[in-house]
């Protein structure tokens, strides 16, 4: 091969198209196992700690989790067959329409627990700050692209993270703390794939910091609380487990004793007092680790966790492998977003993250959260399937 | 290699490769952070966390355990327990003060038809009283109310409704201030090593029988174990450990000598006296002098201890211990304080015997007065009786005879009066097993000359002092229980008895578990023919005329020994005595009675036709109120 002289891709190309066509496997299995895998344990997880939640209909929560995983599955493997870099044209669409979805659901959306997160549609309602954080990621990643030959300036970084804190901040305000800060963990993961200059980063958290501290400190004290009560209460109830049930360190105490009592191997769905009997609250949806931790014990848990660390593996491996600068800021975006709900969601179950509120993606019950992740793994299939196909069959990826 | 040239796809830059890497770093740096919490929390300390989770799960209701059954020693039934729903408040999970709790007050007032300003009065004198304890709103609500409240758990958070053991007084006023009353153990009787492994909220005894017999009375609460859920809801029952019901404790009382008694104190009280007053008291004790089991004792006027069953008002309390309702809660027989008048002549008769001042065939001359001092004593009325001995001076009642008796014994080395009457029981608790008992007073030159030192009291002791004590006048002060010690101790050959009610205890069917140890009696050394001539001079009273009570006796059929006694008390009308001590006969065995009638007169008015009805109970003879004319002191 070495002594016969490099020819031209064009040629390449018709060298290829003249041979038949072969069957290559250009979507990535690992990671649809792993997203497979989750959603069959969140059926599972789903059925064994829902059974009493509804009177009546103790396959209530089982079904509609089904339904919206077979939603989702389809709408993985078509968005798995688009080139994703279609979208960037779609940049300011997205931005804008996601802008307009989460004041919508402001002004009209249906309250529940004192927060407007939703609207109610037929068959179920619709959680559009979950659509937004795929939204952002896309918007994002385009907007980074345009400006990739000034990635370095301070004004780019000043810009897309202003782009990233809109709408993290109109989502606090609806008030869900924990998704606004996965769309700031965003704009932090897309700069950071891009290739932004560590001191901006350090300006960044200096500013984060700041923010914080005026937020939980400085505004309170001067009769301006940014926070409400309950999110100071939540952020700080990992420091002080409570045996109060009406104070927030008791729904952490309840969950880890949930996941402690599992042990080794678990209690068994039937013995799982703490989830059956009520006492592990939100069981179906933000504490749903917890529940596995409890019914399958450190066992059950390892293996959840694995299929998450298959998830983000597979996740961060297609970043280097995408065919463009669009794809791979993507792919980090997604990647960045589901290590930061798999790590807030799973250590606030076990007591060393605080409670936000953010959701287990796959785990947790909830249509939104389902078919939203199961859209975004549909995008990095397709970042995957396009960086394959832009590379030929023999280049393996860097990890 | 070389096709990496050829490759639209912009090349792996070295950065790009090395944030994601980084990325990758973080990632792991979390997974194994998760993992090794979940080693910590599952495998390490998994049993911690196990046990909470199942403490979490279950919780132990109490069931309370009825109390034992109190029962005369011929099987009567004196106090019982009755079930009965209660409505309470669990004040430790009341809704904090504010628009919450006003809602629960208003909405538990229309379900027991009170006011929810009444509702909430009764949690804060309930609270005041037991700050933890659960706090009752209203008991005996129909099964109605009970469903309505379990139905609907969440509208009345902190109400609970159990069923609670009230303790029943069949026979109401009867010997009412001999059981005292149960209540929920206070903090600090948590603390007692009496309540050693008594819970909190258990009801205990807190006076009378109920208190000296409680470990007996009070049983062993049970316990369901349900699962519950977070809300504390009911799940399923786990397991039951059945209360049990306290031992049943028999009394030596005898049930129909109690009412006979009590209905005697009724009717004594009734009696018109001329100087009659309003709300006379009065008590009366029967006792075997044998062994001090007492056959029956009650204090005028009763009252109906049922009230006790519900937590009882404030003022309600007040005014069962004021002086206008005649202070009903206080058990006269060991608790009231009286002059004794001259029911003290026996004893007196003791003391002078004993010591040598007189003996029973020593005259003394009764001209109806006698200088002592600077001061002439009299006889009532100012009767003279002439020339008498021990059993005469007796019989009549000479008060002469007895100041002479006084005055001899002051002057007698190591004050023989005082001596004999703090060993025949005065001046000191008898010993009864019921809590409260009082010392009574024995007056003496130290007490007086103490008192004096202190400038309490404006004389020194005097001569005097000791001619009143003799006649039981003065500073003496007595109860009827230890004047039915004293007696008895004269009647049984110096054995003074520790009175006690309790008989032994007993399982439900009436199986013995445990005698009542027979509480220990001394023994005085009496002169045999000395004391045959004091209850010669007291058979001569009660049988003979002019015994000072031979006309209330008149007719009955049995052998009485027994003094009246008319004490004067300043600022009170004259109060009615009679001791009296009646060998066993006609089946039944020896008795000792005494009856004391607040501002009841003479003591052949009141006291004595008292004492008559008692004794025809006892030894059954047709009752017959003879109100007696002798007026005597």
């Amino acid at each position: 091969m070495s002594t016969v002289p490099p020819r031209s891709p064009i040629h390449r190309r018709v060298d290829e198209l003249a041979q038949p066509p072969r069957r290559e496997l250009h979507f990535d299995p690992l990671l649809a196992v792993a997203a497979i895998g989750l959603i069959t344990c969140s059926l599972v997880v789903l059925g064994v700690a829902t059974r009493d939640d509804v009177l009546g209909q103790p396959h209530y929560f089982l079904y509609r989790q089904a339904a919206y995983a077979v939603v989702g599955v389809i709408l993985m493997i078509a968005v798995a067959r688009i080139d994703y870099s279609r979208l960037r044209e779609l940049k300011y669409g997205l931005y804008t329409s996601m802008i307009a979805l989460i004041l919508l659901v402001v002004a009209v959306g249906t309250t529940t627990r004192g927060s407007r997160r939703s609207f109610s549609l037929p068959f179920f309602s619709l959680q559009p700050s979950e659509l937004g954080k795929l939204f952002l990621v896309l918007a994002l990643s385009a907007f980074v692209v345009d400006r990739t030959r000034r990635i370095g300036d301070r004004d780019t970084t000043a810009r897309v993270m202003l782009a990233a804190l809109v709408p993290a901040a109109l989502v606090m305000l609806q008030p869900d703390l924990g998704t606004g800060l996965v769309y700031a963990v965003i704009g932090v993961a897309v700069l950071f794939v891009a290739g932004t200059a560590w001191r901006h980063f350090a300006a960044l958290g200096a500013l984060a910091a700041a923010a914080i501290a005026l937020s939980v400190v400085v505004a309170p004290a001067v009769g301006m609380p940014v926070l409400k009560g309950y999110q100071v209460d939540r952020l700080t109830a990992f420091l002080n487990p409570s045996e109060n049930p009406r104070d927030q360190g008791y729904q952490q105490n309840q969950s880890r004793i949930a996941i402690g009592s599992g042990e080794k191997t678990g209690r068994g769905p039937e013995k799982a007092t703490q989830t059956r009997l009520n006492f592990l609250p939100e069981h179906h949806t933000d504490f749903v680790f917890a529940v596995v931790g409890e019914a399958f014990g450190f066992l059950g848990a390892a293996v959840v966790l694995s299929l998450y660390a298959l998830l983000i593996w597979r996740s961060l491996r297609i970043v280097p492998m995408a065919k463009n600068l669009y794809g791979a800021l993507i792919a980090g975006g997604i990647s960045a977003m589901l290590m930061f709900q798999v790590f807030v969601n799973v250590g606030m179950t076990v007591g060393i993250m605080p409670i936000t509120g953010i959701p287990l993606p796959l785990l947790s019950y909830g249509g939104s959260s389902v078919i939203v992740t199961f859209l975004a793994i549909g995008l990095l299939q397709s970042i995957h399937v396009q960086g394959r196909l832009a590379s030929g069959p023999k280049v393996q990826g860097l990890l | 290699m070389l096709q990496l040239q050829d490759q639209r796809k912009a090349p792996i830059t070295p950065q790009l490769a090395l944030r994601v890497a980084m990325l990758a770093g973080i990632a792991l740096a979390m997974f194994g952070i998760v993992f090794f919490r979940l080693w910590y929390l599952q495998v390490l300390s998994g049993d911690k966390y196990l046990t909470q989770a199942n403490d979490n799960r279950v919780r132990d209701i109490v069931v309370p355990a009825p109390r034992g059954d109190v029962i005369d020693r011929n099987g009567t039934v004196l106090v019982d327990n009755r079930i009965s729903i209660a409505v309470q408040i669990e004040p430790q999970k009341l809704p904090p003060r504010g628009p919450r709790r006003a809602e629960l007050y208003r909405r538990l007032g229309r379900v027991l038809g009170m006011s929810p300003a009444k509702i909430a009065r009764e949690v804060v004198e309930q609270r005041k009283a037991l700050p933890y304890a659960t706090i009752t709103i209203k008991q005996d609500v129909p099964p109605a109310v009970r469903d309505y409240v379990l139905e609907r758990q969440n509208q009345f958070p902190a109400v609970v409704v159990q069923k609670v053991y009230l303790r029943h007084y069949p026979h109401k006023e009867l010997g009412a201030q001999l059981f005292g009353t149960v209540g929920e153990i206070s903090p600090k009787e948590l603390k007692m090593s009496r309540f050693r492994g008594v819970h909190q909220g258990t009801v205990v005894g807190q006076g009378g029988l109920e208190w000296t017999y409680d470990r007996w009375l009070r049983g062993v609460p049970g316990a369901t174990r349900v699962q519950v859920d977070s809300l504390g809801r009911p799940k399923g029952e786990l397991s039951l450990q059945e209360p049990k019901q306290g031992k049943q404790l028999k009394l030596s009382v005898d049930f129909d000598l109690e009412r006979a008694g009590q209905e005697a104190m009724s009717e004594a009280a009734g009696i018109p006296i001329t100087n009659g007053e309003q709300n006379r008291g009065g008590a009366f004790v029967a006792m075997d002098p044998r062994n001090g089991q007492v056959l029956a004792m009650g204090s005028y006027p009763s009252f109906d201890p049922n009230l006790f069953a519900k937590p009882l008002k404030e003022s309600t309390f007040k005014k069962l211990n004021s002086v206008e309702t005649g202070a009903p809660l206080v058990d006269r027989v060991i608790d009231g304080l009286y002059p004794t008048g001259s029911t003290m002549k026996p004893i007196t008769a003791v003391a002078a015997l004993q010591s040598g001042v007189i003996t029973p065939d020593t005259y003394v001359d009764d001209p109806g007065s006698v200088q002592i001092g600077n001061i002439v004593f009299q006889n009532a009325g100012g009767a003279a009786h002439g020339t008498v001995s021990l059993p005469t001076a007796l019989q009549v009642s000479s008060d002469v005879f007895f100041y002479i008796m006084g005055a001899r014994l002051d002057s007698a080395p190591g004050h023989p009066l005082q001596k004999w009457a703090r060993r025949l029981g005065l001046g000191r608790p008898t010993g009864i097993d019921l809590p409260g008992e009082t010392d009574g007073l024995v007056p003496s030159p130290p007490w007086r000359d103490r008192l004096y030192r202190r400038k309490l009291t404006d004389r020194p002791w005097s001569i005097g002092d000791n001619v009143n004590f003799a006649v039981g006048q003065g500073d003496l002060q007595a109860t009827p229980l230890q004047m039915a010690v004293a007696y008895s101790a004269i009647a049984n050959d110096g054995r003074v008895v520790t009175p006690h009610i309790g008989l032994r205890i007993e399982d439900a069917a009436g199986r013995l578990l445990q005698e009542v140890d027979p509480p220990p009696s001394r023994k005085v050394k009496l002169d045999e023919y000395g004391r045959q001539a004091i209850l010669n001079g007291l058979q001569l009273a009660a049988g003979s005329p002019p015994g000072t009570s031979a006309d209330v006796f008149k007719g009955f059929p049995y052998r009485v020994m027994g003094k009246t006694g008319t004490a004067e008390r300043p600022g009170w009308g004259d109060q009615s005595w009679y001791v009296c001590y009646a060998p066993a006969a006609g089946g039944k065995g020896p008795i000792v009675v005494a009856v004391t009638v607040e501002q009841g007169g003479w003591g052949a008015s009141a006291a004595a036709p008292a004492a008559r009805l008692i004794l025809s109970q006892w030894f059954n003879v047709a009752k017959k109120l003879v109100v007696g004319s002798s007026h005597t002191r």
